[in-house]
């Protein structure tokens, strides 16, 4: 039997905030929680913990990327509906 | 160390991007089973509240939401954001539809006085009623100056300096605390309630951090719905279709017409 890997639980910490990030995506959460589950098990005989502190930083990078794509998508939104002058004189 | 506290107006209502569908009878939309989340002009006035906590320019900020038991949600959500607390004021489901702005201002001005509130900060309308009187109806009955559609704010003493969007330009006042501030789009970028502080919250909330106010306790007074008001008809019309003000002589061709 293999020990556990010390970085298991950040990992699985991604994982659940991926997840829970997906809940809003545009193209719908369950589009995402696939594309997010084949994502991670791609990369599930990686062995290298230099490598998989790498695999994290990138999920926490898509992490941001949601946030802001999130923001922007109701910012834009809401713009168009309450701020109908401005579209026209920009 | 602020003394300040500050109070901010959260609402629960249809997710924005929803597609939202008017029921066959036309007197509402469809609510049921559809996505909820925190009216986007009240995220930006908790963000806003907690930035000035940050800064430690306000000792506390108090998150309340009027209306049924799922509006714990949104204070949940104002809570992993930075709020310190949560007050629920709990109207059943049935009356919830007749919870109008003026209910909300009349819970919002008794829960200022109670939590001795120095800043009460809402949204500048909600995006279902669209309304746009919340912030200034709860000013009048405080009798606090009021600073609508901010788009910056800054507290120096005892004095807020509110920046607002006008019509084509802005328009900076300064107001003496106490005083009421409703958020307009561009007041700051709210940040996002991470799945970890809403589960923070959870453990707090074990521990007693949140509380409910039942809506008839002397603290808000009666309910009073007498004076609400009920929508009569209701009509999807399609995006891009502007409200125009008929010329006059729109008004003549219209009345041959008759």
């Amino acid at each position: 039997m293999k020990m556990a890997n010390p970085l298991r639980g950040e990992v699985l910490t991604l994982y659940k905030n991926l997840l829970y990030f997906g809940r809003e995506y545009p193209k719908g959460a369950d589009y995402f929680k696939r594309r997010l589950k084949a994502a991670f098990l791609k990369n599930k005989d990686v062995k290298d913990p230099e490598k998989i502190r790498q695999l994290i930083a990138r999920g926490e990078f898509v992490i941001k990327e949601l946030e802001a794509l999130y923001f922007l998508r109701k910012y834009r939104a809401m713009k168009q509906r309450y701020h109908l002058e401005d579209d026209k004189t920009k | 160390m602020a003394e300040l506290r500050a109070l901010v107006g959260v609402k629960r209502v249809i997710d924005y991007a929803v597609k939202i569908r008017v029921k066959p009878d036309k007197t509402g939309v469809v609510t049921d089973g559809v996505k909820h989340s925190m009216n986007p002009f009240c995220e930006i006035a908790v963000e806003e509240a907690v930035r000035l906590k940050e800064k430690k320019l306000v000792k506390e900020v108090i998150a309340v939401s009027c209306g049924p038991k799922q509006c714990q949600e949104t204070l949940r959500t104002a809570l992993a954001m930075g709020a310190d607390r949560g007050i629920h004021v709990e109207v059943p489901e049935s009356e919830a539809e007749r919870l109008g702005p003026l209910q909300v201002s009349r819970v919002l001005t008794a829960l200022a006085q109670k939590e001795k509130a120095g800043l009460v900060l809402l949204g500048k309308q909600a995006i279902d009623d669209d309304c746009n009187q919340t912030g200034q109806m709860t000013a009048a009955m405080l009798d606090w100056p009021q600073g609508t559609f901010a788009s910056k704010l800054t507290l120096e003493g005892d004095k807020v300096t509110v920046e607002r969007e006008i019509d084509g330009g802005l328009e900076t006042i300064r107001l003496k605390l106490p005083a009421v501030v409703t958020a307009d789009l561009r007041l700051n970028e709210p940040r996002y309630a991470t799945l970890p502080n809403i589960m923070d919250y959870e453990a707090a909330r074990a521990l007693g951090g949140h509380e409910s106010q039942p809506p008839s306790s002397p603290v808000c007074g009666p309910p009073a719905f007498a004076c609400s008001s009920l929508p009569l008809y209701l009509q999807l019309v399609p995006i891009g279709t502007r409200t125009c003000f008929l010329s006059s002589s729109n008004h003549e061709s219209q009345k041959e017409e008759d």
